[in-house]
């Protein structure tokens, strides 16, 4: 027993999601049967979009990767609640937004997200056109960033994780639709804040 | 369809479940509101695409597999064999036990018959003990963070101090030859790593830290350091650096010398 016999398909870029979501679930359920040297390729697949999904709430490089140790340890200490049959990827991000919270509880009791958020630098640089994009994706960044904390974790999880809305629902604990309609309501106020901000930048 | 309706099917839409929907654009195409809503959504879900994707540092895996490592070595430990499962398998560790009950019995004698005043306890001693352990932890760890070269190779020096099986120094180690700018820094931690041969982890790390380094010094060591390990399984990585188009002659030598050397 070990990784020699573990026969699952690496769910590539061009691969089905659903293939992934298979080959996650079944290693999980190894996991948890007591073969926990197969986390690491659990964590091997998901470390990256993890680490990601925590950098772009909080923007703190260091509070980010001890998160992704955390958040895998816990799938290791909790590996018993891990339903069969249930999406894996929407089990960890439970996890992932749960460390996320008792993080911000115990470091700065006083300050929400929003305050860490909040100190991203304006810069004004020429309109120059090799420079526009890069501008312009710096200020969707900022304005990514200044948007209130419930709906940048909705927009981040829709657009950057690679979920399901019923995935999303399960994490957030909100029917679909819910969660169809608060991402459609974050879309807006993304779009909404970078046109105000790209309207400052050209005053 | 009601406005609620569409925006539900833009969302949905973004989700990529579905891509056009005749409804939808009919919808869309009467309601002015609503038209005038999709589009920047659509645009800016578009434009959210271009923002980089945040990329961990290498450390963060290797703290993570020094995490797994020691939990799998606590777990394997307390998994029971039977009623002589306590009972070790080595010599030193079979003294040690013994000695451990010799204790136990002497203790219990000054218990029993507090006449004797007892010497410092040896509960006492192994409390010491650990407190000087995680001390020397704890030099070595500020020390590997500090701003001069000079502190850092004080602190992988301390590391020599530290127990063989601590997965933090082990890990600082391990981030010090991937990241350290400095290459004397570096080329002491690899030495210093050579303390932690029994540990997979540290194996691992040398074996991913090959190809990285960009010093051919440091290359050299690390390849000197799993020959010494006997570490079979970093031949794949050592022909994989032979394959880099530009590559140290005395480092191509190298391996060449140790790839005969660990497939004997």
């Amino acid at each position: 027993m070990g990784t020699a016999t573990l026969s699952i398909e690496h769910a590539g870029h061009s691969g089905a999601a659903t293939a992934g979501f298979a080959a996650d679930e079944a290693i999980m359920l190894r996991v948890r049967a007591g073969e926990t040297g197969l986390l690491a390729e659990l964590f091997e697949r998901h470390n990256r979009p993890v680490f990601g999904f925590f950098y772009r709430m909080t923007s703190r490089r260091e509070l980010s990767e001890d998160l992704v140790q955390d958040v895998f340890l816990r799938i290791l200490r909790y590996r018993d609640t891990y339903q069969p049959r249930t999406s894996f990827a929407a089990w960890m991000y439970g996890i992932a937004r749960n460390a996320m919270i008792d993080q911000m509880r115990k470091r700065r009791p006083e300050s929400s997200l929003d305050d860490a958020m909040a100190e991203v630098p304006t810069r004004d640089e020429p309109a120059d056109e090799r420079m526009r994009a890069r501008q312009e994706s710096e200020i969707l960044q900022r304005a990514l960033s200044s948007l209130p904390a419930d709906k940048r974790e909705v927009l981040i999880l829709a657009r950057y994780q690679d979920l399901r809305y019923e995935e999303i629902g399960r994490i957030l604990g909100c029917e679909p639709n819910a969660v169809k309609q608060r991402v459609f309501r974050a879309v807006k106020a993304l779009g909404d804040r970078y046109t105000e901000l790209s309207g400052r930048v050209a005053q | 369809m009601t406005c609620e309706e569409s925006r539900l099917l833009i969302a949905e839409e973004l989700f990529g479940a579905r891509s056009a929907n005749e409804e939808l654009e009919k919808h869309l195409a009467s309601c002015e509101a609503c038209r005038t809503e999709a589009e920047p959504v659509r645009k800016v879900w578009r434009q959210m695409a271009s923002l980089p994707e945040p990329e961990p540092r290498p450390g963060m895996a290797t703290r993570f597999y020094a995490a797994l490592d020691a939990y799998q070595q606590a777990q394997s430990e307390k998994a029971s064999r039977g009623f002589w499962a306590w009972w070790p398998s080595k010599p030193v560790w079979q003294f040690a036990v013994s000695m451990g009950c010799l204790a136990v019995g002497l203790l219990c004698g000054t218990f029993f018959f507090p006449r004797i005043t007892a010497p410092a306890s040896s509960g006492e001693i192994a409390q010491l003990r650990k407190e000087m352990s995680g001390m020397r932890q704890l030099v070595t760890l500020s020390l590997l963070q500090q701003q001069s070269a000079s502190e850092r190779l004080r602190g992988v020096t301390w590391s020599y101090r530290a127990e063989s099986n601590d997965v933090e120094v082990l890990g600082a180690l391990l981030q010090t030859i991937g990241s350290d700018t400095n290459v004397g820094v570096r080329l002491a931690a690899v030495d210093a790593l050579r303390n932690f041969g029994n540990s997979p982890v540290a194996r691992r790390g040398l074996r991913n830290g090959l190809a990285r380094q960009e010093s051919p010094l440091v290359q050299i060591s690390i390849i000197d350091a799993l020959t010494e390990m006997r570490d079979s399984e970093a031949i794949p990585a050592m022909q994989a650096v032979l394959q880099m188009p530009v590559l140290d002659a005395n480092v191509r030598q190298r391996i060449k010398e140790a790839l005969e050397n660990l497939k004997k």
